[in-house]
């Protein structure tokens, strides 16, 4: 009996005093929190992802409660609804952010890029990247080692064996960023999930010239510009080579997509478009209408020389239509017995609808040929696009003695043009020169004017500002 | 007892198949791709434009910055462009395209032949003249020599090392060159000990080349100072700093320059195009390469003109063999994979291996034993398996603990792994990482 | 040109060793000590042998393919095989073969695979298999048989061993130590009792030079035990020469030789650098000696070298290889 009552009291006395020491503990060494990061922190997902580019949930609720305010705090993952949630509890108003999900911009696939080359080492990219361009003739594209397959937490990316390329699960994807990060390439961008998961990108990143490009992918951005020229909202962009569709302004309404030579601007998600008609439209100013297919159902004529095709043609010698120079694009169309899907981006529409009619209907007489003069003869059709797609032209101010000037002056009307709005009946000038200026002599203008004389006018005004 | 370095190393077979042949002149290209990027540093700023004509030894690309370096055109004719070519770094470079015509020379240059030994310039005087010949160390790390015969002024120089070795395995150009060039190398010798006003010099030559050390030994009987050092083969003796042990027993610190202890490094090659710049007025625009493998029908060395598409002088050894795996820049242990044969020759190329398809092709990757033969194989007494294990999971401070900057990337822990583990592979990964961290801390400061 | 260039990064070239080199240098080695154990033990060497063998194959290649469902890799080179032969060279003749069995289970499949296989063990596994079965089954684990019972199988003749003669000694019969046989003896393995792989002192010498030369092993990790060892015995023997026998007693039996230069020296288990190795060797020995001079057993190398194992992740963080550039500031110039 004593045994038992000296065991109860002696364990009963170094329970009660340990019981003492933790609470004293607890008093004197505790860390004041504020308790609503605790809250905020329950109501996150939890996933410790790092998207929202804190240091896990808690990070993000100690940074948005330190803060006091939601300002340029998302929580990738979550989305709108538990910001909504994190609002409520710290009684402010959450901002409504539009969902964003990761995009590869790559479409060289096994079959559109081929592989001349093995790789034979640790299957990375980052280890690759430092080695050399790749597998392929595009040193900017897509290793293919998987990288970003291996940083996604969300299970929402994962290499197509078949293509050679990653493909993200949109449902998944909660544009965390990992993926982005991990590709030493940069392939991979985070842009806006777009209504009904549509969306349309460039899906290249290819900034080497047109016609490299060309040869070491079939569907490659080779910089033609005809994107840019036919987008009527200016979403697109074209530097180094390569367009650039700028999410904010794109309107999704697709015509880049079909311009595009190569297929590198995609549409995804969007439900087949109905086909076309056949028959050119009766007005012959349809914005993207292919005379080619116009030449190619009448009863082929005998093919005229390449030379009288060249003389059609801007001279710029810029590559832009993936050939070398301008006689390497009329010497192509030769070969070929007709236009197909080339085209020349300086040229435009008018210069092809021009080739076209000289394919059908055999050649003319060369004043047909844009005249090196600063007020080019007016053409047969009018060249004003119905809707907003503005068409080039070229006048040669070469023999100006101030040529430089000019440029800069027509320049600066582009300016002040842009700060005031534009009368419906006013020219804008676009004097971004295609080509340089000293070289060619040529400047091209593209005008959004009702009618071509108009835009003759103003370069004859300023020019003749400077006599 | 033959001196080496006391710390790791390994055996690769020689392979100098090419040793016996001497050096031919190559034939002259049709077209030459001179890159603008053929040294440490900035790229050179090209001085002609498309059309140009331009001669044999003309510059025509001046320095990009300090650490920088001329270059002068090897050949006479035209300037068809300036465009981009894929270079041994893998991937698309600028370079000055040339249309050959005829082989017109500046006429400021000598073509004799005659040894000319007194140098009459001062230290400064051949300095320049190195930096105006666009001398480049020709070891394959390709620094600007007038750089490094500057060093800041609180190193003091005791010594000029000539790096002799040629200890990758393959590669017989600088051999070739010791055994037919001695007497002008060693003049060449004579006139780094001027600009870096010492009278020592070492030339350390691996002992597989008895031939070039006698040379060497007949040739440097004439001056005072410079000093034959046989040396046991074993990679990577031609290290700098494993050079430096080796010969002088001094040990270079961590991050810490060469010159720290005293001695200037050279190759063999830089000491000869030295020679050939301050004597000859001849600036750096051909140099000896090496084209050998298993399988090629006759492998030489080649006296080529920088900017050579390499499928020239595989074609002039008998062309690129049906077996092909890899054709490699430089020798087997640290040599780049090159992507085609139409990248063209640059200062730094000593030779070209080709590998056939079984050589070429590593081995399955098999799980670490934990054997530690890549310890006992590293020069720098790191621990190649733990730095590859850091930087596969991305442990780049720890890295940095574990001296990862000190790694010359020589790939002898590589051909000692009995898994055939990429070590190099995930180390080069982690010191480009670490470096790029470091790079980033001292501009923060 | 038919095939496409291939593109790595350097080096290019690769020595030409392998995993399975290394392994079966290893057992090319054991054969004389092999060859001695069939001399000494006859059948039931072979079969101890045999069955280990076997089962660790197989242990290895069902484990691999049912529990962890991977290609098991590792099944050709060797290290499946040199861990039975290693686990059969440390038991006795007379061992029953549904206890080796057990052993290679232990051995492989915890001492190896559960820590996910070749390369990621901490322990040695054939020590691992070892002591697991000398304290499931210590009578059957310490019944050695005589020497030169060619045809006896388990029914084998069983005898003092020279280790538990010199135990004996310790524990205060010291005319124990009269019935040792002579050093020679045990150098040759005359008529010693003993496991299958121990008695031999010079076969396990001859296989270790062969390793030396073939550098799949290096000299410090096995020279640092035995100079601890001798050393650590050669100061006892000086101060009770009547309790304690003479060093070279201690090197030349019981299971020191074969693990000083086999198990030891097992890659997985051992330190990555020289300096890490020459410190665990001579733990190791001192552990041997306290354990043979003051603990209970009488043979302390596997506990010692089992011990030191769980120590080597230590050595390793904490000792590093001598750098190069670390020299530049002790030299002066």
């Amino acid at each position: 009996m004593n045994v038992i009552l000296i065991a109860v009291i002696s364990i009963g006395v170094i329970a009660l005093v340990a019981a003492l020491v933790l609470y004293v503990a607890s008093k004197k060494f505790a860390v004041y929190e504020d308790p609503r990061i605790a809250k905020v922190a329950e109501v996150l997902p939890q996933a410790n992802c790092g998207g929202c580019g804190y240091p896990g949930c808690s990070g993000l609720a100690s940074a948005i409660v330190k803060a006091g305010s939601l300002e340029g705090k998302f929580c990738p993952v979550g989305g709108q609804p538990v910001m909504e949630k994190v609002a409520a509890v710290m009684g402010l108003v959450a901002e409504a952010k539009e969902p964003m999900v990761a995009v590869v911009r790559c479409n060289g696939t096994c079959a559109n890029r081929p592989r001349i080359n093995q790789y034979d080492g640790v299957k990375s990219c980052a280890i690759a990247a430092a080695l050399y361009g790749g597998e392929t003739g595009c040193s900017f594209g897509c290793l293919g080692c998987g990288d970003c397959t291996r940083a996604c937490k969300f299970d929402a990316i994962h290499m197509n064996p078949e293509t050679g390329l990653p493909e993200v699960d949109d449902d998944k994807c909660t544009a965390c960023g990992a993926c982005s990060k991990a590709c030493p390439k940069g392939i991979i961008e985070l842009r806006k999930k777009g209504l009904k998961n549509r969306r349309v990108y460039v899906r290249c990143v290819n900034k080497d010239k047109g016609a490299i490009t060309r040869k070491a992918c079939s569907v490659g951005c080779i910089g033609c510009g005809k994107c840019e020229k036919t987008c009527p909202f200016g979403a697109i962009t074209v530097e180094n080579n390569l367009a650039y569709i700028d999410y904010n302004k794109c309107k999704s309404c697709r015509k880049c997509v079909e311009v595009c030579p190569t297929h590198a601007i995609i549409d995804l998600n969007f439900p087949p478009k109905p086909a076309k008609p056949a028959a050119p439209a009766a007005e012959a100013d349809k914005p993207v209408a292919k005379p080619a297919e116009a030449v190619q159902s009448a009863a082929p004529v005998a093919m005229p020389s390449a030379a009288s095709i060249v003389s059609l043609l801007p001279q710029a010698n810029c590559g832009a239509c993936g050939f070398d120079d301008c006689p390497a694009f009329a010497a192509a169309i030769v070969k070929d017995g007709g236009i197909g899907d080339k085209s020349c981006s300086v040229g435009g529409d008018e210069v092809m609808a021009k080739i076209a009619d000289l394919l059908k209907n055999g050649p003319k007489a060369p004043a047909e040929a844009p005249k090196a003069e600063a007020a080019p003869a007016p053409t047969e059709q009018p060249a004003v696009a119905k809707t907003a797609a503005p068409a080039v032209e070229l006048v040669n101010i070469a023999a100006h003695p101030k040529v430089d000037v000019v440029a800069k002056i027509a320049a600066q009307a582009l300016a002040n043009a842009a700060k005031h709005p534009v009368k419906a009946d006013a020219a804008v000038v676009d004097t971004t020169p295609i080509v340089p200026v000293k070289t060619t002599g040529l400047l091209a203008i593209k005008r959004a004017a009702k009618t071509q004389e108009e835009a003759v006018a103003v370069v004859e005004k300023i020019a003749s500002t400077l006599l | 007892m033959l001196k080496t370095f006391s710390i790791g190393g390994v055996h690769p077979h020689g392979n100098k198949l090419s040793a016996g042949q001497p050096i031919v002149k190559a034939e002259i290209p049709a077209k030459v791709a001179i890159l603008l990027g053929q040294h440490i540093g900035a790229p050179a700023k090209p001085l002609v434009a498309k059309g140009d004509t331009v001669k044999v030894g003309q510059k025509i690309a001046e320095p990009g910055g300090f650490v920088s370096a001329a270059i002068h055109s090897s050949v006479s004719g035209k300037v068809s462009k300036i465009d981009t070519i894929i270079d041994a770094s893998g991937y698309p470079k600028p370079a000055i395209f040339i249309d050959v015509e005829g082989d017109e020379w500046e006429e400021s240059i000598d073509r004799t032949d005659t040894l000319v030994k007194e140098c009459t310039l001062a230290p400064e005087e051949i300095n320049k003249k190195v930096a105006d010949m666009g001398i480049v160390g020709l070891g394959g790390a390709c620094f600007p020599t007038q750089v490094k015969l500057s060093p800041p002024p609180t190193f003091k120089p005791e010594c000029v090392v000539i790096n002799g070795a040629e200890c990758e395995p393959y590669l017989t150009a600088d051999h070739r060159l010791m055994l037919e060039k001695a007497p002008e190398i060693v003049v060449g010798v004579s006139i780094l000990m001027k600009s870096m006003r010492v009278n020592k010099a070492y030339i350390g030559v691996e002992n597989n080349k008895p031939d070039a050390i006698a040379a060497l030994e007949k040739a440097a009987k004439d001056f005072k100072g410079i000093e034959i050092v046989p040396l046991k083969m074993k990679y990577p003796q031609g290290g700098e700093k494993q050079l430096i042990q080796a010969i002088i027993d001094r040990y270079v610190g961590s991050g810490a320059l060469p010159i720290s202890t005293g001695a200037l490094v050279q190759n063999v090659g830089t000491a000869f195009a030295v020679y050939e710049a301050v004597q000859k007025n001849k600036p750096l625009f051909e140099r000896v390469v090496t084209v050998t493998g298993k399988s090629v029908k006759n492998p030489g060395n080649f006296l080529a003109r920088i900017g050579t598409p390499i499928q020239q002088l595989i074609d002039a050894c008998g062309g690129l063999p049906a077996d092909t795996g890899k054709i490699i820049s430089g020798g087997p242990m640290m040599g780049k994979a090159l992507v085609n044969t139409e990248v063209p020759t640059a200062k730094g190329t000593s030779g070209i291996t080709i590998m056939n398809q079984k050589d070429a092709k590593r081995g399955e990757v098999q799980p670490c034993i934990r054997c530690a033969k890549c310890v006992s194989a590293c020069p720098m007494g790191l621990e190649p398996y733990l730095m590859a294990q850091l930087a596969e999971h991305a442990e780049f401070e720890r890295l940095e603990k574990e001296d990862i900057m000190d790694c010359l990337s020589c790939g002898a822990c590589q051909f000692t792994c009995p898994a055939n583990r990429p070590l190099l592979d995930y180390i080069s990964l982690g010191k480009a990482r670490v470096g790029a961290i470091i790079r980033a801390r001292s501009a923060k400061k | 040109m038919e095939n496409k260039l291939i593109v790595s990064l350097s080096p290019h070239d690769h020595a030409n060793d392998s995993v399975q080199k290394n392994m079966y240098g290893v057992l090319i080695a054991l054969i004389p000590a092999f060859l001695v154990s069939l001399i000494a033990f006859g059948i039931g060497s072979l079969v101890v042998t045999a069955v280990s063998v076997a089962a660790c194959v197989f242990f290895e290649w069902a484990i691999s393919k049912y529990i962890l469902k991977r290609e098991c890799l590792t099944i050709t080179d060797g290290s499946a095989i040199i861990t039975g032969v290693l686990l059969a060279f440390n038991l006795p003749s007379n061992l029953p073969i549904w206890i080796i069995i057990l052993g290679a289970l232990f051995a492989i499949g915890v001492g190896k695979m559960s820590f996910g296989g070749l390369g990621c063990n901490p322990f040695n596994p054939a020590l691992a298999g070892r002591i697991f079965l000398l304290i499931s089954f210590p009578v059957q684990m310490t019944s050695w048989p005589v020497a030169g019972q060619l045809t006896s199988y388990v029914d084998a003749t069983t005898a003092a061993t020279p280790l538990s003669l010199m135990k004996q000694a310790v524990n205060g019969n010291p005319g124990a130590l009269g019935d040792l046989p002579d050093a020679l003896g045990l150098l040759l393995g005359n008529n010693i009792g003993g496991s299958l792989g121990e008695v031999s002192a010079l076969a396990l010498i001859i296989g270790g030079c062969y390793m030396l030369w073939k550098k799949i092993i290096t000299w410090h990790i096995p020279v640092s035990i035995l100079v601890t060892v001798f050393v650590f015995a050669g100061i006892m023997y000086m101060v009770d020469p009547t309790t304690y026998p003479s060093p070279e007693y201690h090197l030349l039996s019981g299971g020191l030789m074969l693990g000083a230069i086999f198990m030891a020296t097992d890659y997985v288990t051992s330190p990555m650098n020289h300096r890490g190795q020459l410190i665990y060797g001579v733990c190791i020995g001192i552990i041997t000696m306290v354990i043979r001079l003051f603990g209970s057993y009488p043979e302390g190398m596997s506990f010692a070298i089992f011990i030191m194992n769980a120590f080597v992740p230590l050595i390793n963080t904490y000792v590093k290889p001598q750098r190069f550039s670390s020299r530049a500031a002790s030299v002066k110039k």
